[in-house]
């Protein structure tokens, strides 16, 4: 009977989602596209922190390049008022953006430096 | 009295989770209710009795039904065990809800199932010298879960075994809430989101209990959940102490480290419960979490608050006022307050119907963001 108990204690086990699924992805090394600029480096360590924490089901952490944020049709290279990732931001001045929900607006130095890479994409 | 003891010793185990503000009714233990000594999970024979005399209403119930008859009533299944060792639950929670009530525009409604969980314990020795729980069930896969995480609705919340060396001392070991701050049972409170004890946050781990006559501490040594990756699993330990002070209210506070390869959390915090008497009761904590992570994204010192009344104007019926406080970067103005107000009712054993109302404002020094609201509707049933 012991032994069928521990048996079961340490095979039930299915579901395995917890607050720390994603640590690897958020937290682990940043492993940007190769030749990534200076600027997209500086935007993805604040999606990380802003917006990755939450949009896990997104994978945002494992968009490791600029072209991956565009094709997800987040970023239009070069324009900030097309670009969901902008307009989608509480600080952006438009209307109905209240991103990061529960959270009040992201420093506007960060702010600024999302809108520097996304004009600094390629179209 | 003796016919009451029996039964006490007899029924079946019923699920009425058990609220850290039940020290309104004196109770300053977890254990006295609990298999867990830390809280949660199933009731034990007292804590069934007690939930089905002194905690449900009984409103639907003729003047001629004695306290007596409506213990004896709440068994499983309506039976009483043929057995002293061997104890069945089953539990269900779901709850509507509503974000952006009233609004024309935003207003969104979802159903969701929370838990349905089939519980086994095992139990053997005088005053259950040795336990073994099992916690079993369905679990819904919440919309944000990474890639690479088990796609799986079914989890096992908790299965751990205990001996009780003496009365006031035991070891627990196998898969348990970490012991740390009040075990309040809103996941989404600040106070146990940033230290990483929610409702999916169990682990593997070996927990000793000490019971003194006015005090209790727990010591909590664990290795993350067994079914993860190692290399996210979160492995620490935790310290917690409560005492009882001023007759019969409560004061405790903890300490918790723990890391695994990416990210390291150091979360401190010290808590009361009081006794107001009747079933009524305050709760409070205050806590800060140090984290640090391994690419350095999100390195931040976070401080949060809590503070719930529950006012008891009837048996059964508790009037809830929920405010909580987040500064998520110490560093940085910007802080976050959550408050409203709740209902809950225990109409009948068996059945808790519960309303919480949460309005969450955004205070920043250079900047206005607009509230945002919703509430729950939640119906909690137990066989």
């Amino acid at each position: 009977m012991i032994k069928l108990l521990f048996i079961l204690i340490f095979a039930l086990s299915c579901q395995d989602y917890n607050s720390n699924s994603g640590d690897k992805f958020r937290y682990g090394p940043l492993g940007l596209a190769a030749g990534s600029s200076a600027e997209f480096t500086a935007a993805y360590v604040i999606l990380q922190i802003r917006c990755a924490s939450c949009h896990r089901h997104s994978n945002y952490a494992g968009f490791k390049s600029e072209q991956a944020w565009k094709d997800a049709g987040l970023v239009v290279g070069g324009n900030t008022d097309a670009s969901t990732i902008i307009t989608r931001i509480r600080n952006y001045e438009g209307t109905g953006s209240d991103m990061p929900d529960d959270s009040g607006p992201i420093p506007d130095e960060e702010f600024a430096a999302l809108k520097t890479w996304v004009q600094s994409v390629t179209p | 009295m003796k016919y009451f003891f029996l039964l006490i010793l007899a029924f079946v185990t019923l699920e009425a989770r058990a609220y850290v503000n039940f020290i309104g009714h004196s109770y300053t233990s977890c254990l006295n209710c609990h298999y867990n000594p830390t809280g949660g999970g199933p009731l034990n024979d007292y804590g069934r009795v007690i939930s089905a005399t002194a905690i449900s209403s009984r409103v639907l119930f003729s003047k001629k039904t004695t306290e007596e008859r409506l213990a004896y009533t709440s068994g499983f299944l309506f039976r009483k065990p043929k057995q002293e060792w061997f104890r069945t639950q089953l539990n269900y929670r779901g709850f509507q809800l509503v974000r952006n009530p009233g609004s024309t525009k935003n207003e969104t409604k979802q159903w969701i199932n929370m838990q349905a969980d089939a519980r086994v314990i095992l139990k053997f020795g005088e005053n259950d010298r040795f336990i073994s729980v099992i916690n079993y069930g369905y679990s819904p896969l919440p919309q944000s879960v990474p890639q690479g995480t088990s796609s799986s609705t079914w989890r096992s919340r908790e299965h751990y075994v205990g001996f009780k060396f003496t009365p006031k001392f035991g070891v627990y070991a196998g898969l348990m809430d970490k012991a740390y701050g009040l075990k309040v049972i809103e996941h989404i409170a600040f106070s146990r989101q940033l230290p990483n004890v929610t409702q999916n946050d169990q682990t593997h781990g070996v927990l000793t209990h000490f019971l003194g006559e006015t005090w209790e501490g727990f010591a909590h040594v664990f290795a993350g959940n067994l079914s993860q990756d190692g290399d996210v699993r979160m492995k620490g330990g935790s310290l917690m102490f409560e005492k009882t002070m001023f007759e019969s209210h409560r004061y405790g506070a903890s300490v918790m480290k723990q890391s695994n390869n990416y990210l390291d959390l150091l979360s401190y915090s010290a808590h009361t419960r009081l006794n107001l008497k009747e079933g009524s009761a305050v709760i409070a904590e205050i806590g800060q979490v140090n984290r640090k992570t391994d690419n350095g994204t999100d390195d931040r010192t976070s401080r949060y608050a809590l503070l719930q009344t529950y006012l008891r104007p009837v048996r059964g019926l508790y009037f809830l006022t929920n405010i909580e406080y987040l500064n998520r970067d110490i560093k940085q103005d910007p802080y976050s307050v959550r408050w409203g107000p709740g209902v809950q009712f225990f109409p009948m054993q068996r059945i808790e119907l519960r309303f919480d109302m949460y309005n969450t404002r955004n205070f920043a020094p250079d900047a206005s963001t607009r509230d945002s609201w919703f509430y729950l509707l939640q119906t909690h049933i137990w066989l």
